[in-house]
This record gives C-alpha cells, sequence and structure tokens, in this order.
C-alpha cells in the first residue's frame, strides 16, 4: 500500500547533543523542523526509575560487532537510544576543548588541525553554557572564556575534598567541575537534590539533557518529532547532487518523508552505517564517501581509573559522578614522552558500575572476596584520566555481513590504541596514585576503561581527506550535513558533549542565516 | 637496636583497628521503601517478587544447562539457599530467552550462542580433567576447578565465558536491596535526595558506621 509521503524543509536524524541543539534553535528560527530518533520519547517522571539495572534502556543495546586489540563497548554508557540521547545519562561535565586542540598538527606533529579555530566556536560555546544552564567556578583556569558560567558550581562532596587535598599537595590546581546541572531553579525545573543517580536519568529534571532543554524548546516552536523511527535508505535526486528523502521504519512498517536539508546526527556509529549502506552509482562505497572517509579515524578517550582505599567512609552514593577536576596536564609537556595530555577527575559511581569496573582492573573479585570488597564500596574513590587518543586511520566503523530485524548490516568497530596512548595512560596511573597517596589513601589498584566515541565522519577542508567542510556541509552532496562527535578531527581530552553542542549551535546559526 | 616486635604488633593493631569502620549489622535499605516514588518502588518490589521466591523454570537453557550455570554463579557470588536467595541464573535465562543484543566482541559469538557452548565446555572440561560428571563434583573441587580459569593471566575461552557469567551476575546480584544492605548503599534516594555531602556528614537515615572503638559514627 502506498502510504503519504511527508514534508518537512529540515530533516534532522538523531535528537541526542548535537540533534537535540539544532532541532531547538531550528525551529525557533522559524524553520520547518522533523526530527525522527531511533528510541522513545521519555517522559522524566513516568520513565525514569532511581536504579542501575532498570534504566539500562537508556543506552544503545541493540547488536554491534566489537574488535581490535582493545574492543570497546560501543553500546553502553557511550551511546544512548530516546530522545536526548546520551545526554540522558552521562556525567554532565561541560567541559570546553582547548585553544591548542584545532591545530596540534601544526604544534605538535600529531593528528590533524581542525578547520576551525578556538575563537570561531568560542561564541557558541558561551550560548550553549547560557542556555543550558552550565553550573561552574567563578574562574576555570584552563580555557579563556568571554563569559562566566551562569551559575554557581555544585557543591563540593567528600571525595572532591580528598582528590582536592592531594592534588594542591603537590601544587595541582583543583576546581569544581562545570556541569550541566541545575544548582538554582530554572523555571519548571528543579535543582540538584543530590540524588545520585545522574547517570540513570534524572527524575527532578536538574540535569540539562537536550531531553529537558533544547528539546521541548523545539516542540514549543512547532518542530515535529517521530521517535522509535529507525532510518533506513537516503533517497537522491536524479543527478545525485541532493538528499531528497528519507525512508525509515516504524511499528515495522516503511515510511518516506521529503526535505530540503537533512542533518545526520546519530552520532559516531550509526552516522558512518547509514552512509556507507547507502550505495548509489556516484557513491559506490557509501554516500558522501568520495574520501574514503566515511568510517574512519574512530576515536575514543582513555578513561583509566585508580581506586583508592580510605580509611572513612565517603560515601559515594551522595554525589553526582563527577563534581571537581583538574586539567593541568591537559597540554604537550616536552617532560613526557608522548604528545598532548589528560584530565583528572574523581569519579563516583553507584555499586554496579563500582563493582564491574573494580572486576575491569582485578581478576581476583569473584566469590567471598568480591563480597568483601563490595562491604567497602563507601571507602573507595575512583580517579579517572580523560586521556587524548590520537586518530588513526585503521581505527574505524565498518558493515558486516550480518544484518539487523530490520535487513540494516550490523556495524563491525575496530580499534586498538597506539604508542602515544599507551605512554599516556603509565604517565597518567602515576599522577593519579600520586596525588591519592598524598590525600592519605591506604591502597589501591589501577583499572583499565575507554570511553566516548568520536570520528567516523571528520571535518576538514580537503575533500580528499574529510568527509564534511568547516560548515558540516558533506564535500560531495549539496543539502547533507553531518553533526556531532562523529565530525571531530581530533578528540581532545574534554568530555565531548559541550564540544558537541557548541558545533550544533553554530550549524544552527549558519542554517537560520 | 634492641626491637619489640610483640609490641610493635599490638602498636600496629591497635591502629588499624581503631581506624576501621563497621557497618550497623542491621542496616536496611527497604526501610524507606515509602519514601521513593511509586516508578521506583514498583521496579524495585516487581524484581524482589519475580527474581527471589520464585521457581526457577528455564526458558532458554535446558535443565541441565541451568543446573551448570547455577552452580558456577554459586561459586562466583555465594549467597545463603534461604528465602532471600537471588535467582540470577534465572534472570540471566529470560534475558537470552529475548533474543540478540548488545555487543558481541572479537570472535567470540552472540551472547546466546556464547553462553551455550562455554557452558558445554565447562563440564566437558570438568570430566577431562577430573575423569567424572559435573554433578558429581564436591564443592571444593568445583571452587578448585572454577578458580583456574579465574586465574590473572587467562584470556582462553573458559577464562572469557567465566569473565562473562561473572559480570552479568555481578550486574543482577547488585541490583537487589539485600546487597545493598550489606555494602552501606541507601539505594533510590527520590524525592528526599541527600542533604549532606561533606566527609563525616549524613542523614540520620543513611546507613550507619561505627568506628571500632567508638559508640556510632554517622
Amino acid at each position: 500500500m502506498k502510504k503519504n509521503i511527508l514534508k518537512t524543509d529540515i530533516l534532522i536524524i538523531g535528537l541526542g547533543a548535537a540533534g537535540g541543539v539544532l532541532f531547538g534553535k531550528l525551529a525557533e528560527s522559524g524553520k520547518d523542523v522533523t526530527a525522527i530518533e531511533a528510541g522513545p520519547h521519555w517522559d522524566t517522571d513516568k520513565d525514569f526509575v532511581s536504579d542501575e539495572r532498570e534504566m539500562e534502556k537508556l543506552k544503545w543495546n541493540d547488536p554491534r560487532i566489537s574488535e581490535g586489540e582493545n574492543p570497546l563497548d560501543v553500546g553502553g554508557g557511550t551511546s544512548g537510544k530516546g530522545v536526548g540521547g546520551g545526554t540522558v545519562h552521562y556525567t554532565m561535565m561541560s567541559l570546553r576543548l582547548h585553544p591548542s586542540d584545532f591545530h596540534i598538527k601544526s604544534q605538535d606533529g600529531v593528528g590533524v588541525d581542525w578547520p576551525i579555530s578556538y575563537e570561531e566556536l568560542e561564541p557558541f560555546y558561551t550560548e550553549i553554557e547560557q542556555e543550558l544552564p552550565v553550573s561552574g567556578p567563578e574562574n576555570f583556569p584552563w580555557v579563556p572564556m568571554s563569559k562566566p558560567y551562569p551559575q554557581r558550581p555544585h557543591r563540593q562532596s567528600c571525595v572532591d575534598n580528598k582528590f582536592k587535598l592531594g592534588a594542591e599537595k603537590l601544587g595541582i590546581k583543583v576546581v569544581p567541575c562545570p556541569l550541566a546541572l541545575i544548582t538554582e531553579p530554572v523555571t519548571g525545573r528543579m535543582p540538584c537534590i543530590n540524588r545520585g543517580f545522574c547517570e540513570q536519568g534524572c527524575k527532578p529534571k536538574a540535569k540539562s539533557s537536550t531531553l529537558v532543554t533544547y528539546i521541548p524548546r523545539g516542540q514549543k516552536a512547532g518542530g515535529n518529532i517521530i521517535a522509535n523511527a529507525m532510518a533506513k535508505k537516503i533517497n537522491l535526486d536524479p543527478a545525485e547532487r541532493k538528499v531528497k528523502s528519507v525512508t525509515y521504519v516504524k511499528d515495522d512498517e516503511e515510511f518516506e518523508i521529503e526535505c530540503n536539508t537533512l542533518i545526520i546526527s546519530a552520532f559516531a556509529v550509526e552516522t558512518p552505517r547509514l552512509l556507507l549502506n547507502n550505495k548509489s552509482a556516484r557513491f559506490p562505497n557509501g554516500l558522501a564517501n568520495s574520501s574514503g572517509a566515511v568510517g574512519k579515524y574512530l576515536m575514543c578517550h582513555l578513561d583509566h581509573v585508580v581506586y583508592a582505599k580510605f580509611n572513612e567512609p565517603l560515601r559515594v552514593y551522595h554525589n553526582p559522578p563527577v563534581t571537581s577536576l583538574t586539567q593541568d596536564f591537559y597540554e604537550t609537556d616536552p617532560k613526557n614522552d608522548f604528545k598532548r595530555g589528560f584530565s583528572i577527575a574523581p569519579y563516583c559511581g553507584r555499586p554496579i558500575s563500582f563493582a564491574l569496573g573494580a572486576q575491569a582492573g582485578r581478576t581476583d573479585l569473584w566469590g567471598k572476596r568480591l563480597l568483601d570488597f563490595m562491604k567497602e564500596y563507601n571507602f573507595w574513590l575512583q580517579l579517572g584520566i580523560i586521556g587524548e587518543v590520537l586518530p588513526s586511520e585503521n581505527n574505524r566503523v565498518e558493515l558486516d555481513g550480518e544484518t539487523d530485524k530490520h535487513g540494516i548490516p550490523l556495524t563491525k568497530t575496530t580499534f586498538s590504541i597506539g604508542d602515544n596512548e599507551r605512554k599516556m595512560i603509565d604517565t597518567g596511573y602515576k599522577k593519579m596514585e600520586e596525588i591519592m597517596d598524598a590525600a592519605g589513601a591506604t591502597e589501591s589498584f589501577r583499572t583499565p576503561l575507554l570511553v566516548h566515541l568520536m570520528g567516523t565522519t571528520r571535518m576538514g577542508n580537503d575533500p580528499k581527506t574529510s568527509v564534511v567542510d568547516q560548515n558540516l556541509k558533506a564535500h560531495d552532496l549539496d543539502n547533507l550535513y553531518v553533526c556531532g562527535a562523529s565530525v571531530f578531527p581530533t578528540s581532545g581530552a574534554s568530555n565531548p558533549t559541550l564540544t558537541i553542542e557548541a558545533l550544533a549551535a553554530r550549524l544552527a546559526s549558519h542554517l537560520s542565516q | 637496636m634492641f626491637v619489640d616486635w610483640q609490641l610493635l604488633a599490638i602498636i600496629a593493631y591497635t591502629y588499624t583497628y581503631l581506624m576501621s569502620y563497621e557497618l550497623n549489622k542491621t542496616y536496611n535499605s527497604l526501610g524507606r521503601f515509602e519514601k521513593w516514588d511509586a516508578e521506583t518502588q514498583k521496579a524495585v518490589s516487581d524484581r524482589l517478587k519475580d527474581e527471589t521466591r520464585a521457581d526457577t523454570n528455564f526458558i532458554f537453557f535446558s535443565p541441565f544447562e541451568g543446573e551448570i550455570l547455577e552452580t558456577l554463579i554459586d561459586i562466583l557470588i555465594p549467597q545463603k539457599k534461604d528465602d532471600n536467595y537471588i535467582k540470577i541464573p534465572a534472570v540471566i535465562d529470560r534475558k537470552l530467552a529475548n533474543g540478540k543484543s548488545g555487543v558481541r566482541y572479537g570472535l567470540d559469538s552472540w551472547t546466546q550462542e556464547f553462553y551455550k557452548t562455554g557452558l558445554a565446555e565447562f563440564s566437558r572440561k570438568a570430566k577431562e580433567i577430573y575423569g567424572k560428571p559435573l554433578e558429581d563434583f564436591r564443592a571444593e573441587q568445583l571452587n578448585k576447578f572454577a578458580t583456574k580459569f579465574l586465574k590473572k593471566d587467562g584470556s582462553d575461552f573458559l577464562n572469557r565465558f567465566m569473565r562473562k557469567v561473572l559480570a552479568d551476575a555481578t550486574v543482577i546480584y547488585y541490583s537487589h536491596p539485600l546487597s545493598w544492605n550489606q555494602i552501606g548503599f541507601p539505594g533510590p534516594a527520590y524525592p528526599e535526595g541527600y542533604a549532606y555531602l561533606d566527609c563525616g556528614e549524613a542523614d540520620a537515615w543513611e546507613p550507619k558506621y561505627t568506628k571500632k572503638d567508638e559508640k556510632e559514627y554517622s
């Protein structure tokens, strides 16, 4: 049966950090916007529960394949499925990249330069920080900011105080972490009450996810959301210069929606998956892939953790996951045997993530020893790095021969860390152990973790080596844009969400002109 | 120089003793159940109903596979077999019966097949080494056998399988209020939240730690 073909001016695929900001801003600028999102439209009251296991539903749990020397958890905590995407369960750390991150090739001879500078993105960082709003310290010493954070920082906890004590003994600066979390009331939203289940969806709406900020704004301005809809096919005009429409699956039925402009903001795995799976005469290797770069240069962050035990209860369940940090080790240091650097922050996990993290570092945590270790749950602090991972062509997302229930090929991800990363991990571990020793920890152990996904449709000036240009338009097509972590040419050593949102604000501004 | 080792040992022991805290043994995270929001109450009470006193009837696994899995999980996470026993194998069984999901790593198969092959291999290897079927093992033999594959440098198939079972079992076990009581985790705290954050601070209803030489430490 032939269905009515829907029409919209701007179509967005994926309603997470990037898609959410684009949806809100474009709808408010008067554009006719429709967004399709693979997962459900969450209701913070009815759907969110204060429980780790129950809230696994916020993550991308559809089948994916992961290979390489350091296979990544390509679903789980690095992903999101549902309106708001990963912003519904992320740690809310709202960090800017540093000015140096935009030209590491010129400065340090590694990676690539971004086609834009920090100065070009700065007004959009500011815009997002003011609008979410972000709560943070009076002075954030590591990056230039044209405006201070609009809300006071989150109250510091026992864990923050231990970290600060150790760090300051060693001359390391520590500040409260800028967070996409309100510490003072905002219309319709309650400030943080330290419920602690931030990574399980925030019931009081204190967390400034796109679900409770930009997305409702977009709906109020007339934007249309189609939830539980999986984009399957991108249809081109006869000359194959422009996207004509998108075919998506909802309730096992296929629908088609026409658009003048298409923005894909489906993150670092689904974005290349969709492009690679759409082949045509002009694009035999996948849409917008004349460079062959679609799916390549996948990056994550080093998230290696030191578990440190203290003599008194820290009550780690009191806190949002991260509320303080240092970026003193962010820049390339000639004394190191590696380039670039890392942030360090204490992390408070709920019991399940705490146990799984410890088991990743210690093979003896089973049986009675596991139960005994967990009895000390409240005495352990987790200190972690967010370390830069350099782009490598071999780290990639490809299509597998196996397909999902919609007939779309599954993705196969390959990832291995390199020499620069190995050296950085070693230094990061040692630095964290020094801090914990100085803070009075009585014992510690190491856990190797990797987090976040970036790259796979990187931005650049050269159409031969990048997928999108500096305005995030595909080099190969006139009306296709890509936005999100997938356009990052390099990873930096800051959590990616704020940069994703700033890039989205910049793209929305470009498209509204 | 004369060193009185005995005296040093007493001082060291006393120091450690004084510095250690003990969690109130009667702490019950469900004591605040009525304070929780309705959605969370439902999720936790459904879990208690479905995953503790319930009968174990396997959907995905055969009865024999289920038995091996239960044996293995009882080693990985020892529990008293009373009314509060958390039926971890049954929870895994139901999840696997729901079909393919999650990440498939490296050359391993999807979780469903991985479990089936893993259980068969566990059973086969036990018979190969000890010359008798798994069901004839004594507890300590089983422990010894399982330990072999959970050793530090192990990365062969059985080791990877055991680590997967351990991770899955850990998620289920620490999603139950009984385990929260053991570790001093109050579980859900909404709409109340936590008023205190600094070291040594806590609300009166939070789990209490007693410094071993003192009466009580909040």
